[in-house]
C-alpha cells in the first residue's frame, strides 16, 4: 500500500513544532525569564534612585520588611508567581488551534 | 494619541522581555530555519516541513512564533491581563466618547458576527477585537508596539495614504473597510481632508475607540459597523474603496462577496486598493515560513488569500486595471532575485483597481 504524503496543514496545526513535554517546561523556563528581566528592571530603577541621592541601611530595610504593606506583598505574590509559572506546564497553549480554517474555500 | 490604560512599570518591563524574544525569532531562529530549510532540497512544503523540525532552530522558531504571542497577551504581565483589571474603566471611556458627535458613530447591535471572526481568534487574542473595551485597548496597544512596521523606518499608513492619494486624487467619498481601531481611516482622512471618510469594520468596540481616537485628533470621520461582505451603501456611491490588513483574515468565498461589494458602492471609474499580505516573496521557502504563520499566530486566511488569484478574482468582480506589486517594505535586490530577507518580516503587497 502506498504510503500517504503528509499533509501541510496537518502537520502545521500541530503548533509549536517540538514534542508537548518541551512545550510545557520551555513555558514554564519563559515565564521565569519574564519574572527575572523585571526583577532585572526592579533593581536597575532602584540603583538608580539611590543613586540620585537616595539611601538605604539595615534600619530602614528592617523596617519595611516589617510594614503590613509587605507582609501583604509577599501573600499575593506567593500565589501569582507560582501560579504564573506553573499555568504554561499545566495549560501550554491557551489560544484555539485555527489551522482548519486554512482550509477555508 | 492619549494613553488611558499606561502599562505599569512592571508591565513595560515584561512587554520589552516578550519583544526581546521576538527579536531572536526575527533574526537568529529564522536564519537557522531559513538554513534548515535550504538543506531539505525540496520544493515540497510537507517535505520543508518535515525536514525543517530536525533543525532545534526551527523548534526554536516556531515555539516563539506561537508561545511569545501568548505572553505578550496572557503573561502575567500580558497586556490583555492589564487590560482586564481596567475593563470597566476603558467601556466607561468609550461610552462617554460615543456621546460626543453621535452623528458619527453608527453601531449596529443586530450585526452577526461572521464565524471566522468569532472562532479563530485571530493573533491569539481570544475575543479578538470584537468582544469588549478591553480588548479594543488590548489590540490597539499590541498593535502599535509589536508591528513589523517599527523595523521600517516609512509607516505603513503613509504608504496607505499615498497610494490613495495616487489612485484616487478627487476622490470625495471614501471607505475604508475593516479598519479596526481606525489608524488607516485616519491617515486617508489627513491625505484628503476635504473627503468625507468612512471606516468601517464589524467590531463595535474598535470602531468605539476609532471614534474616539479620531475626536481628539480633531478628525471628522464616520465609523459605521458593518461586514465587509454586505456594505450599507447606495450602488455607486463611492469614489474609492479601500482596505488594510483586511483580506488576510477573511476566508476565500467572503473576500469574493466583499470585492463585489466593493463594486456595487463603487461609481464607475471609482478605485479600489487593498494593503494586506498577498505576494509572499521566497519561492517555496517563503510560502512554507507564511503558512507556518499562519497557522501559528492564528491567521489561517493568510494562507488561502495569498492562494487565491486576485487579478482574476478582481475582474471577475467587475474591476479592470488591476495591479499587484509589493509596496512595502521596498524589496532589495537580494528578495527581487528571489531570495529571502535576512530577517522575517511580513512584505505587504498593494492590489489597486479601477470600478469598470
Amino acid at each position: 500500500m502506498e504510503e500517504k504524503k503528509p499533509d501541510l496543514i496537518d502537520e502545521l496545526g500541530k503548533l509549536g513544532g517540538g514534542d508537548p513535554e518541551s512545550t510545557r517546561l520551555m513555558g514554564v523556563i519563559v515565564a521565569l525569564a519574564g519574572e527575572v528581566f523585571v526583577l532585572k528592571a526592579q533593581v536597575e530603577r532602584l540603583t538608580r534612585a539611590l543613586e540620585a541621592g537616595g539611601t538605604v541601611d539595615a534600619q530602614r530595610l528592617a523596617a519595611a520588611a516589617a510594614q503590613d504593606g509587605m507582609t501583604k506583598w509577599l501573600e499575593a505574590e506567593e500565589a501569582a508567581f507560582s501560579r504564573s509559572l506553573t499555568a504554561p506546564y499545566l495549560d501550554p497553549d491557551v489560544s484555539v488551534n485555527a489551522t482548519r480554517w486554512m482550509r477555508a474555500k | 494619541m492619549p494613553n488611558e490604560a499606561p502599562l505599569s512599570f512592571e508591565a513595560t518591563a515584561f512587554q520589552c522581555f516578550v519583544r526581546g524574544l521576538r527579536g531572536v525569532w526575527r533574526d537568529e531562529a529564522y536564519r537557522g530555519t531559513v538554513a534548515a530549510a535550504e538543506s531539505a532540497g525540496s520544493e515540497e512544503l510537507p517535505e520543508i516541513e518535515r525536514r525543517a523540525r530536525e533543525s532545534p532552530a526551527y523548534r526554536l522558531y516556531s515555539w516563539l512564533e506561537r508561545h511569545s504571542q501568548q505572553f505578550k497577551y496572557y503573561g502575567r504581565y500580558g497586556v490583555v491581563r492589564w487590560m482586564e483589571q481596567r475593563k470597566d474603566m476603558l467601556g466607561k471611556v468609550l461610552q462617554e466618547a460615543a456621546q460626543r458627535h453621535p452623528e458619527r458613530l453608527v453601531l449596529d447591535p443586530k450585526l452577526a458576527l461572521p464565524d471566522y471572526v468569532t472562532q479563530v481568534d485571530t493573533h491569539q487574542h481570544g475575543g479578538g477585537i470584537w468582544s469588549d473595551a478591553c480588548d479594543a485597548f488590548a489590540y490597539e496597544t499590541s498593535s502599535s508596539a509589536y508591528s513589523f512596521s517599527l523595523f521600517n523606518p516609512r509607516s505603513p499608513m503613509a504608504v496607505y495614504a499615498e497610494a490613495a492619494l495616487a489612485l484616487a486624487p478627487q476622490a470625495k467619498t471614501i471607505l475604508d473597510l475593516g479598519c479596526t481601531s481606525g489608524g488607516s481611516t485616519r491617515a486617508l482622512k489627513r491625505a484628503f481632508p476635504g473627503a468625507r471618510v468612512d471606516g468601517i469594520d464589524v467590531a463595535a468596540p474598535t470602531l468605539m475607540l476609532a471614534h474616539l481616537r479620531s475626536l481628539e485628533e480633531g478628525l471628522e470621520i464616520h465609523w459605521r459597523q458593518a461586514n465587509a461582505e454586505k456594505l450599507p451603501y447606495e450602488d455607486g456611491s463611492a469614489d474609492l474603496v479601500a482596505s488594510h490588513w483586511l483580506y488576510h483574515e477573511m476566508p476565500p468565498a467572503a473576500v469574493r462577496r466583499s470585492l463585489r461589494e466593493a463594486r456595487r458602492v463603487l461609481k464607475k471609474g471609482g478605485g479600489f486598493m487593498a494593503y494586506d499580505m498577498y505576494l509572499v516573496p521566497g519561492g517555496a521557502i517563503g510560502r512554507w515560513l507564511q503558512a507556518g504563520y499562519a497557522a501559528r499566530n492564528n491567521e489561517p486566511f493568510a494562507h488561502t488569500y495569498a492562494g487565491m488569484d486576485m487579478q482574476a478574482e478582481l475582474e471577475a468582480a467587475g474591476f479592470s486595471g488591476v495591479e499587484i506589486r509589493v509596496a512595502h517594505p521596498e524589496p532589495d535586490a537580494k528578495v527581487r532575485a528571489g531570495s529571502l530577507p535576512d530577517f522575517r518580516t511580513h512584505f505587504m503587497t498593494m492590489i489597486t483597481a479601477c470600478a469598470a
